[in-house]
């Protein structure tokens, strides 16, 4: 037995240094920046991060955040705030929404809050927190139906995500989800490679369901609260609302909160990243399209 | 649980660490030890499951014990018999219901008589329903034939019926190989665990490389064949026959090399069927436990009854011994075209049973290089084999018998699909290479390590998620 225990364990340690060498030697795995929590609510990421995600760089800015970070005190100033979608990893910055933006009309300055997984909730956080800094004459809010729903704690909680609780109308605690084992993740490329493609996932037995599963009737309530709770607590008039995969009652309750608002129907095949459903270039330079359009130009 | 998964690692570690460490001084709590990690193995899918081996363990524990008490051969039958029904009803209703049911009301609709008031089940099938019920029937069969005693030790016949190496997709073993091993001490032995471990690596390597990434290609284009021209058909209808055998022969190899790290030797289930010389080869070497279940416990039984009862009943008796195996991997009538396609090729045995009798017990036998009469054999036999894969995979028998159609009357080939990989065709050469030895040996050369580690390697990189196995619906 030791014999055969310890022949193993030689084939299994030179087997792992093989496979963290082949994984950094052809670049396997994607790079992602590391969290940092401010003011016990908000994730921004640790400044002088570079990396390379699906062979698209990407530079972590002087916010904390990866896209563009213009200011402007002439009045052109365009905030941009949404999820992974705007957040844009997958492609290189020159594909962002708000560069799109700027070939359009080279006088605006765009900033960009994005970061995946971020919540309705969030969107008006982060906006809260950077309006004086940045001091937007325009404000476009990039919503999917995820946003509204993650924005719920009732529904599901998520407690690295900014969620509020429509029980005690309050903002539930924010943690960094696992931050040191992201760390040994993102250093031991092997393990993070074997991570991603979701064989390091362990699965207990399903005894019960963990989801809650809520129908129609009470997300409409839900939805109603939420949005009860934005209006007592942000301001939302000059916000504008881009809308995609959203159901109809949803759009409706956005409305209640702005007029400013636009959904995408939907995005053809060759505007999305193959087995991905982001957005590649061509998406992204529809949705500028239409927030120029929609919301920039009419005002 | 499956073996491909990182749940399964970590399983296999910690019972592998009580089994040799902890519990190894004795051997009814070592049992215990397989018993409760095989439930544990099988419960990870749906503990709900677990009653319905828990019942059948215990209804044929209970027979088994009866059936010598008996004072006559007619009342030993009927307990037989309890066990059979018993465990057929179970396979029956969880398998078939669904399946009957419809085919009866589409036969009535097809002749104008409407069935009303008849429904469907919402039935969930549950995992290797097909392999246990068949494993615990045999042991009652061979009771009643004096081939194995009855055991009066519930913990090492529940641990047969249920252990985990082989419980979701066999081998299908019978009680004097399997249940004599667990009521025998085992001992670690450094060549077996080396070959366990050798053998795990080989059925991940065909499983994770060769199989789970030949499944989207061949799913793409058996899902879209109306579309697709002739010569795409055929490299679907040879992917996937390959990627069947390298799924179901990779986890037969793991469940085999699992058993060995425990101290077990389960049958073997494939011995490199694709290189079989004829027909009747490719069954001696394909899902080997499946056909010795249905050869011992069908198939002989009813042509010593009917022996003298001529052709005919030779030929009904070869059509439900073929028919039997295409219904058992599922209620469908693609599987019964499957089988009674096979059942053809067997019709010359009829009349001359060494009728695919081979001079050498495989190909290049004694030599390095297969001569040119074995390569056409090789190829022909593969040919057959492919075209009934297509009954096995397509969607329906309509949908089987138009991809059939198009593979034979088009002839266009559109390169968009990509040849047969490099890793491809590795794999058949290292199948070549150890043709002789499906166990594989401790020790092939002195640096062996260095392509496992190789194997290991592509494993790794290639592993995504958790592909279940395709034999775990049947």
């Amino acid at each position: 037995m030791k014999k055969f225990l310890s022949k193993i364990l030689i084939f299994l340690v030179v087997n792992i240094i093989l496979f963290e060498l082949t994984v950094r030697l052809f670049n396997l795995t994607n790079d992602i920046p590391q969290r940092n929590l401010i003011d016990d609510r908000f994730q921004i990421y640790k400044k002088n991060q570079k990396g390379v995600f699906k062979n698209a760089k990407w530079e972590v800015n002087d916010f904390g955040f990866l896209g563009l970070s213009d200011i402007d005190y002439e009045g052109n100033q365009v905030l941009l705030i949404g999820d992974s979608y705007l957040e844009n990893m997958m492609n290189n910055i020159n594909c962002n929404v708000g560069n799109h933006m700027k070939l359009i009309d080279k006088k605006l300055k765009v900033f960009e809050i994005a970061r995946s997984g971020m919540t309705l909730i969030e969107y008006f956080e982060f906006y809260k927190k950077f309006k004086q800094t940045i001091n937007p004459t325009n404000t476009v809010f990039i919503v999917n139906s995820n946003d509204i729903y993650e924005s719920i704690s009732n529904i599901n909680r998520y407690p690295d995500r900014i969620q509020v609780n429509l029980n005690e109308n309050k903002i539930s605690k924010v943690d960094l989800k696992y931050p040191n084992l992201k760390k040994i993740l993102y250093n031991i490329k092997g393990l993070y490679y074997l991570y991603y493609n979701q064989f390091l996932n362990f699965n207990f037995p399903n005894l019960k369901s963990s989801k809650k599963i809520i129908n129609t009737a009470t997300n409409k309530e839900l939805i109603r609260k939420l949005i009860n709770y934005i209006r007592d607590n942000y301001s939302t008039e000059e916000i504008s609302f881009l809308c995609y995969n959203m159901k109809n009652y949803e759009i409706n309750s956005l409305k209640m909160l702005s007029e400013n608002i636009y959904h995408i129907e939907e995005f053809s095949k060759n505007e999305l990243i193959e087995d991905d459903r982001h957005w590649n270039c061509l998406g992204n330079q529809k949705v500028a399209e239409i927030i120029y359009n929609k919301f920039i130009i009419s005002k | 649980m499956i073996f491909n998964s990182f749940e399964f690692l970590i399983f296999l570690s910690i019972v592998f660490i009580l089994y040799w460490f902890v519990l190894d001084k004795n051997l009814k709590i070592q049992n215990l030890l397989i018993l409760v990690s095989s439930y544990i193995f099988y419960g990870w899918w749906d503990y709900r499951f677990l009653s319905l081996i828990f019942i059948s363990t215990i209804v044929d524990f209970i027979i088994g014990l009866n059936i010598p008490k008996q004072d006559s051969e007619k009342k030993q039958k009927l307990l037989v018999w309890c066990s059979v029904l018993f465990n057929l009803s179970l396979l029956g209703f969880f398998k078939y219901y669904n399946f009957f049911v419809d085919s009866w009301i589409d036969l009535f609709n097809s002749i104008g008589y409407e069935i009303k008031g008849v429904k469907t089940l919402n039935i969930i099938l549950p995992v290797g329903i097909s392999f246990y019920t068949f494993q615990t029937m045999s042991y009652t069969i061979d009771i009643f034939r004096k081939k194995s005693g009855p055991t009066k030790d519930f913990i090492s016949f529940a641990s047969f019926v249920s252990f985990f190496p082989q419980l979701v997709a066999g081998p299908i073993e019978s009680a004097s190989n399997l249940l004599s091993q667990i009521q025998n001490k085992r001992e670690f032995k450094y060549k077996q665990g080396v070959q366990g471990f050798k053998l795990i690596l080989w059925g991940l390597f065909k499983k994770v490389v060769i199989a789970d990434q030949l499944s989207p290609i061949v799913d793409n284009i058996f899902d879209n064949n109306l579309d697709l021209g002739g010569g795409i058909l055929w490299l679907g209808a040879i992917y996937f026959t390959f990627q069947i055998y390298c799924d179901f022969s990779g986890y037969s190899d793991i469940a085999v090399g699992t058993a060995k790290l425990f101290g077990f030797e389960l049958m073997s289930n494939f011995k490199f069927p694709y290189f079989s010389r004829n027909i009747g080869e490719f069954w001696r070497r394909w899902h080997i436990s499946l056909t010795t279940w249905f050869t011992d416990y069908l198939y002989i039984p009813l042509k010593l009854k009917y022996r003298d009862k001529g052709y005919f009943f030779n030929f009904i008796i070869l059509k439900l011994y073929f028919l039997t195996i295409g219904l058992w991997h599922g209620s469908n009538w693609n599987y019964i075209m499957f089988g009674l396609y096979h059942s053809i090729f067997f019709i010359p045995t009829l009349f001359n049973p060494k009728f695919y009798k081979l001079k050498t017990p495989q190909i290049s036998f004694n030599t390095k290089f297969p001569s040119l009469k074995e390569i056409i054999q090789v190829v022909s036999t593969f040919f057959l084999v492919t075209i009934g894969f297509v009954f096995f995979r397509s969607e329906n028998l309509n949908n089987s018998f138009k991809y059939l159609k198009q593979m034979f009357t088009d002839f266009s080939f559109k390169s968009e699909f990509e040849w047969l990989n490099i890793y491809f065709l590795c794999f058949i050469m290292i199948e070549y290479l150890i043709r002789k030895n499906e166990r594989l040996k401790d020790e092939y050369f002195k640096y062996d390590w260095i392509l496992f580690s190789i194997l290991s390697l592509f494993v790794l990189l290639f592993l995504r998620g958790k592909q279940q196995f395709i034999y775990f619906q049947f």
